[in-house]
């Protein structure tokens, strides 16, 4: 052979190649044909009905909105619908949550009366924000027999890898069909793992699988730690924790099973882990089948439906009863969840596969699709306790397994009314139990999710009763709890008396009268209650229904709510008239914004951030905008966010820090300044000097600075669990002259996480709640710090001796040598005040304790703890400087120490660790194993026999707190208040 | 910075021409000197061929065996004809924190030349083994049947101390670990050999191919490669190479090369490391090891 054909042989192979290249088809959107369509999805998946019903269109009236208080569809939104389904998907721009652009489907409800339960459904390839579609186009799909929609995008951030997806929907599926196309035109090899990302978000639908040892359970895990719990399932399925009707469920139209991982937080779904190197590519068909249900059955036995036509899996339908003697209702997730597992009772619980979830009809009566041939073990829980379990023998055919009784429990009849006037009081019933073995027989759960209560009346995140908690209407409630011995709590906020009752629950009806009196001189004259930080349905994490949120408000005497749900405005007001409340309660439309796609880089460390959570208020409640007519909050820093808010106030404005040393959840930062890693021993500089407290000051568009916030929390959630780092930034803050308004807000998320105004801010302002309220009046107040915040102290303070009123807040005082402060705490009696603290500059510089206890906690004597003045000159002796003063009160806090914390984990002058070994001293020897610092514990819950027992009960073992904003004291006469510099004005 | 690492190249290439031209024409000119030359043999024989003067024919010769590409794809091939039969592995690694990606990737290659002439010979490249391990917020690896790259080595010219040949060598869509896709290749280059004593041999190498995918997404894409190199060899079983190589495959480069090389009786080994300093590529270091028996 010479060399002349070996050259020809090689150009032969090449031209072959070539060839064979051209004759690829060029079917999909691979090819990146500016025409080009995704092939249809799940082509061999067919479902037969008499409706030719089809849709796709573009959302133009609001009130197109699917029902159901997570639905997000907005005017510009996509919508696909036949007589089963309607499914909406982001319009381009419509960010949401984790989707940078527009392009997930954000509602997916069936018609027949069906709510939309569903964050987020969105297209990734991983767990990072670039791994997340970023689409650029979409285009309607109208073909015989389908509609459809085609998007178009990237990767976010990655141009060179393009991702395509199809949503389609035919005239008789109960779901929607998906495809999705990513290629890796990028020159290096990839990790794509190609799935739907859900975004549960806790509080939320709980993800369902049928793995050994899963169904509603999943092993916890990190973003470091997301490959030990990849797994395996043959589908993906969800359904709500609030009685309302949405069940979805994820199978793969092209394989056995689906892999990814699930958390009461996120879920994928999709394709396995696959190492993708240049140029090749990847799809994955699914179909996301809905149903008008509150269990996983509803829709999962459409989902199976798929897999019998895609993958020929046979299943059979087991039907069955339960009864409970006496039962007032059946058919509902606290009463009754049956659970079908593959295996048998020989097997552990862990080797078992949980299969579906059912929750019968009002009658009893339950059916389950299950795999034909094989064994099961069904279980009957009943108020979060598994009550029966029994083998079902595989079956070849449709069966019934016969009638599974349950226990009986009693029903309670609980009144609740005010003294003297009788009048029926919208309340908060606890239920504690009485004794240990109530404890133990009663605590429940839901398959391990949501927590553990005692006893479990009903999912916590859900309507009441809810975890121990029942809310109270009208003065009235009936319930069924389990029998056992417990103590009863009538609760109506901290200007009321606390009432107990004690009984033996027995299956029997019972009736429970309480009566609360008011305390109403607790409450300072001239000031309104106000709870400026709670979530409901509409939160990404929260499914509470409207009507139980608005009822807890009112059952907390709380006069002013504001609604800041996680990025998206919602309005009370509809419910709050329903309710007949207008008069007594006002509520204000705002918005938490939420940062999920991290981003923000800062000097000396390697990972991106996110801003953490910010609350601005009053806004206007658009449902016709994306958001509902909130700000979109990702990929800017906090000035320029301001920034994009103050236009959108609908008066002035306030925008308020939230928790503002709280740790990042799954990666995501809660609070702007722990984020930044802002070193509290140092002093801000003038301008951004490229330190990370630089990031702190600076503007990133000229406009707002990031520490531009009018007002931040001090006291968050019912457990005060963050105080001592967030006071201590607060002190830093106003130790530089930053005067932010401390607030004390509840963070509530249901009935359960945290109770509805405790804490809450008591404002003077000189407006009250109803119709005449005016937000204005209150806005000015809060930002001019006339706010003291708590959870059950009242103090009253003034300086006397002073030109002016005398009262705290951001106008200077200008001190003279006889001027003193005079002081008084108040508190209901079941409310345990153990001193008061005075605190300058940051440092408390006097504490009197051994404060009275009053000898009945459920009485209404013994009001006042103290009453007395202090010179000024005795507190501000250690102070050179102008000096700022806050007056506490309540339970003595736990001593904490700085171990670290901040970058490099260097003190950054933030108490993050507490005596946890109980050896006296605060070492390395009490931060937790595997942590840097910390933790930071609240006291001890106390005994039954403890004064703070009865107030543990109210707050989930909070401990009382209260504070005044500061007084400013103008020493130097210049007419300012001058920052007295991180060491508080001292040598 | 390509057009800045071609234009390095191109001036490094020419003055190895030249250099070898000089060195060619003193050796010529040496071997005129009456006092050494050897009396003419009675019989008249062909002169050697330059690629035949080497220091022991079991030390592996020409630019280090380490490249950017799969497979030896882009990869600067040696000018004189071998036969020989090896077993060699590459290995690559990118850490680039900031961005959350990590790859090792590593290759197990049988791989041999067979030597038709003086000046011709054809060799192959099988990646028997490609395994990727790519690192981010989720792990994963994949290992299996890699490329293979079959080729042709013409001489085009030689001297007593220079040879140049003309490399062909085309890509085979044999990996399997591309999903929905197979990668095809075509390149062409340059090499060149000058032999300026037994124990020193600099050598360049230029190339310029071309990879597309076997799919919708045929994502064509150049890959360009100019080195300059030279391999001193002390001993017979001993010779450090150093290379300095630059040009795009899938990302710009421009890198020093070492390798160190080792004589077993006719076993050849070959130790090396590559470390891009300039351009877009991401690698942290790229390794290689050879181990070829020559015949």
């Amino acid at each position: 052979m010479t060399t002349n054909r070996l050259f020809v042989a090689l150009g032969a192979v090449s031209l072959v190649a070539l060839l064979l290249v051209s004759a690829c088809t060029k079917s999909g959107c691979i090819s990146g044909a500016a025409d080009c369509r995704t092939e249809a999805p799940c082509q061999k998946v067919a479902f037969a009905c008499s409706e030719t019903a089809l849709s796709v269109r573009q959302l133009d009236d609001q009130r197109q909105r699917v029902p159901g208080t997570n639905a997000l569809g907005a005017v510009g939104d996509y919508e696909l619908s036949n007589a089963y389904t309607r499914a909406v998907v982001a319009g381009l721009g419509h960010a949401h949550y984790l989707d940078p652009n527009g392009g997930g489907l954000t509602d997916l409800v069936a018609v027949d009366g069906g709510v939309d339960s569903l964050n987020q459904m969105l297209q990734i390839v991983g767990v990072l924000p670039s791994e997340a579609a970023h689409y650029t186009s979409i285009e309607p799909i109208e073909e015989p027999g389908l509609v459809g929609l085609q998007l178009k995008g990237t990767l976010d951030g990655r141009p060179d890898q393009p991702i395509y997806t199809r949503y389609e929907l035919r005239p008789c599926d109960q779901g929607i069909r998906v495809r999705t196309e990513v290629l890796n035109g990028s020159p290096d090899p990839q990790l794509y793992t190609l799935a739907d990302g859900f975004y549960w978000s806790k509080r939320e639908p709980i993800p369902f699988t049928a793995e050994p040892g899963a169904g509603f359970r999943h092993p916890s895990f990190g973003l470091t730690t997301i490959d030990t719990v990849f797994a395996k399932f043959p589908f993906l399925a969800a359904s709500t924790h609030n009685e309302e009707a949405s069940s979805f469920s994820q199978v793969s139209c092209t394989d056995e099973y689906l892999q990814g991982f699930n958390s009461d937080t996120v879920s994928a779904g999709g394709l396995g882990r696959t190492v993708v190197p240049p140029r090749g590519w990847l799809f994955f068909e699914r179909f996301i089948a809905v149903g008008a249900g509150r269990d996983i059955e509803s829709a999962n036995r459409i989902a199976l439906s798929v897999r019998e036509q895609v993958l020929g899996e046979k299943h059979v339908t087991l039907t069955g009863t339960v009864e409970r003697a006496g039962a007032l209702r059946l058919h509902g997730e606290r009463e009754t969840n049956v659970v079908l597992s593959l295996g048998s009772l020989s097997d552990p619980p862990e080797k078992r596969t949980p299969w579906s979830h059912v929750i019968p009809a009002a009658d009893g009566r339950f059916s389950a699709l299950v795999p034909v041939g094989k064994a099961l073990v069904v279980e009957v829980h009943s108020f979060g306790v598994k009550q029966v379990e029994k083998d079902v023998a595989a079956a070849s055919a449709d069966a019934d397994i016969g009638t599974l009784t349950l226990p009986s429990t009693g029903k309670v009849t609980i009144s609740v009314k005010a003294q003297g006037s009788n009048a029926p009081l919208d309340a908060e019933i606890f239920v504690v139990p009485a004794d240990e073995a109530t404890k133990a027989a009663t605590a429940g759960t839901f398959f391990g999710q949501f927590g553990t209560c005692a006893p479990w009346l009903g999912s916590p995140p859900g309507g009441s009763p809810a975890c121990n908690r029942i809310l109270v209407r009208s003065g009235t409630a009936t319930v069924e709890v389990p029998v056992g011995r417990f103590h009863f709590y009538a609760f109506h906020g901290p200007f009321w008396s606390l009432s107990r009752q004690t009984v033996q629950v027995d299956p029997s009806m019972q009736a429970l009268d309480f009566t609360l009196r008011s305390l109403n001189q607790l409450k300072p004259p001239g000031t309104l209650s106000a709870d400026l930080h709670v979530h409901g349905a509409a939160s990404f994490d929260s499914s509470i229904p409207d009507f139980d949120r608005v009822l807890s408000f009112a059952a907390s005497d709380i006069d002013v709510i504001v609604s800041t749900d996680h990025d998206v405005v919602h309005d009370y007001a509809e419910i709050v008239r329903q309710l007949g409340l207008q008069a007594q309660l006002s509520t204000v439309t705002g918005v938490e914004t939420t940062g999920h796609i991290p981003w923000l880089k800062v000097p000396g460390y390697i990972y991106p951030l996110v801003i953490g959570h910010y609350n601005f208020w009053p806004l206007k409640y658009d449902p016709a905008l994306p958001l509902n007519g909130a700000p979109y909050d990702e990929l800017v820093e906090p000035g320029e966010l301001f920034d994009r808010a103050k236009p959108l106030f609908t008066a002035s404005g306030v925008i308020e820090l939230n928790h503002p040393w709280s740790p990042a959840e799954f990666g995501r930062d809660l609070g702007f300044p722990r984020a930044i890693f802002l070193d509290c021993t140092k002093d801000l500089p003038g301008s951004d000097d490229g330190s990370n407290n630089g990031v702190f000051v600076r503007s990133p568009k000229g406009g707002f600075h990031n520490h531009g916030h009018d007002a931040q929390e001090v006291i968050n959630g019912s457990q005060a669990d963050g105080l001592l780092p967030y006071r201590a930034f607060w002190f830093y803050m106003l130790n530089q002259g930053l005067l932010k308004t401390g607030t004390a807000n509840s963070d509530s998320h249901s009935l359960v996480d945290s109770t509805i105004g405790m804490p809450r801010n008591v404002v003077w302002a000189n407006t009250q709640a109803g119709p005449t309220f005016d937000v204005e009046v209150l806005n000015a107040a809060i930002k001019a710090g006339r706010v003291l915040g708590t959870n059950g102290p009242i103090i009253t303070a003034t300086i006397e001796g002073v030109p002016g009123s005398g009262n705290f807040g951001f106008s200077p005082l200008t001190p003279g040598p006889g001027s003193r402060v005079r002081v008084t705490v108040t508190a209901a009696p079941w409310v345990p005040v153990d001193e008061v603290r005075f605190v300058v500059n940051g440092q408390v510089v006097k504490t009197v304790g051994n404060l009275p206890v009053p000898a009945d906690p459920f009485g209404e004597d013994g009001l006042q703890r103290y009453s007395g003045t202090v010179e000024l000159s005795e507190l501000l002796q250690s102070v050179t400087t102008d000096a700022w003063l806050v007056v506490e009160a309540g339970r003595t806090l736990l001593s904490a120490s700085d171990l670290g914390g901040g970058l490099n984990n260097v003190k950054d002058g933030i108490p993050d660790t507490t005596d946890n070994n109980g050896d006296g001293v605060i070492d390395s020897a009490d931060i937790a194993k595997g942590q840097s610092v910390g933790p930071l514990n609240n006291p001890p819950a106390p005994g039954p026999n403890d004064a703070a027992f009865h107030y543990a009960q109210i707050t989930d073992n909070g401990y009382p707190y209260a504070y005044t904003n500061p007084f400013l004291f103008d020493r130097n006469g210049n007419g300012t208040f001058d920052a007295p510099g991180v060491k508080g004005g001292r040598p | 910075m390509t057009r800045t690492v071609g234009s390095a190249v191109l001036a490094l290439w020419c003055l190895s021409s030249v250099s070898a031209q000089a060195q060619d024409a003193a050796g010529a000119a040496d071997g005129a000197q009456p006092s050494v030359a050897a009396p003419p043999p009675a019989v008249e024989t062909a002169p050697p061929f330059v690629c035949d003067d080497w220091r022991a024919p079991g030390l592996l010769e020409g630019p280090a065996a380490i490249g950017y590409t799969t497979t030896d794809f882009g990869t600067a091939r040696r000018a004189c004809p071998r036969t020989e039969l090896g077993l060699g592995a590459n290995m690559g690694l990118v850490i680039d924190r900031p961005n959350f990606y990590g790859n090792i990737g590593a290759q197990g290659l049988v791989y041999g030349s067979y030597a038709l002439s003086q000046r011709t010979e054809i060799f192959g490249t099988l990646a028997f083994i490609d395994y990727q391990q790519v690192i981010g917020a989720l792990t994963q690896s994949s290992l299996a049947l890699g490329d293979m790259t079959v080729g042709l080595n013409q001489g085009v010219y030689a001297t007593k101390r220079l040879v140049g040949s003309v490399v062909g060598r085309v890509l085979l869509p044999t990996a399997s670990n591309v999903p929905n896709s197979r990668t095809l290749g075509a390149e062409v280059g340059h090499a060149v050999s000058l032999r300026a004593s037994s124990w020193l041999e600099a050598h360049a190498y230029a190339g310029a191919g071309l990879t597309l995918g076997l799919s919708p997404a045929p994502l064509p894409r150049p890959s360009l490669l100019g080195l300059i190199g030279v391999q001193v060899s002390p001993l017979s079983w001993l010779s450090l190479v150093l290379d300095v190589s630059g040009g795009m495959a899938n990302r710009s480069f421009l890198a020093p090369t070492v390798a160190l090389r080792f004589r077993v009786y006719s076993l050849g080994i070959e130790l090396g490391a590559t470390l891009p300093l300039l351009g877009t590529d991401r690698h942290f270091v790229i390794g290689g090891a050879r181990f070829a028996y020559r015949f």
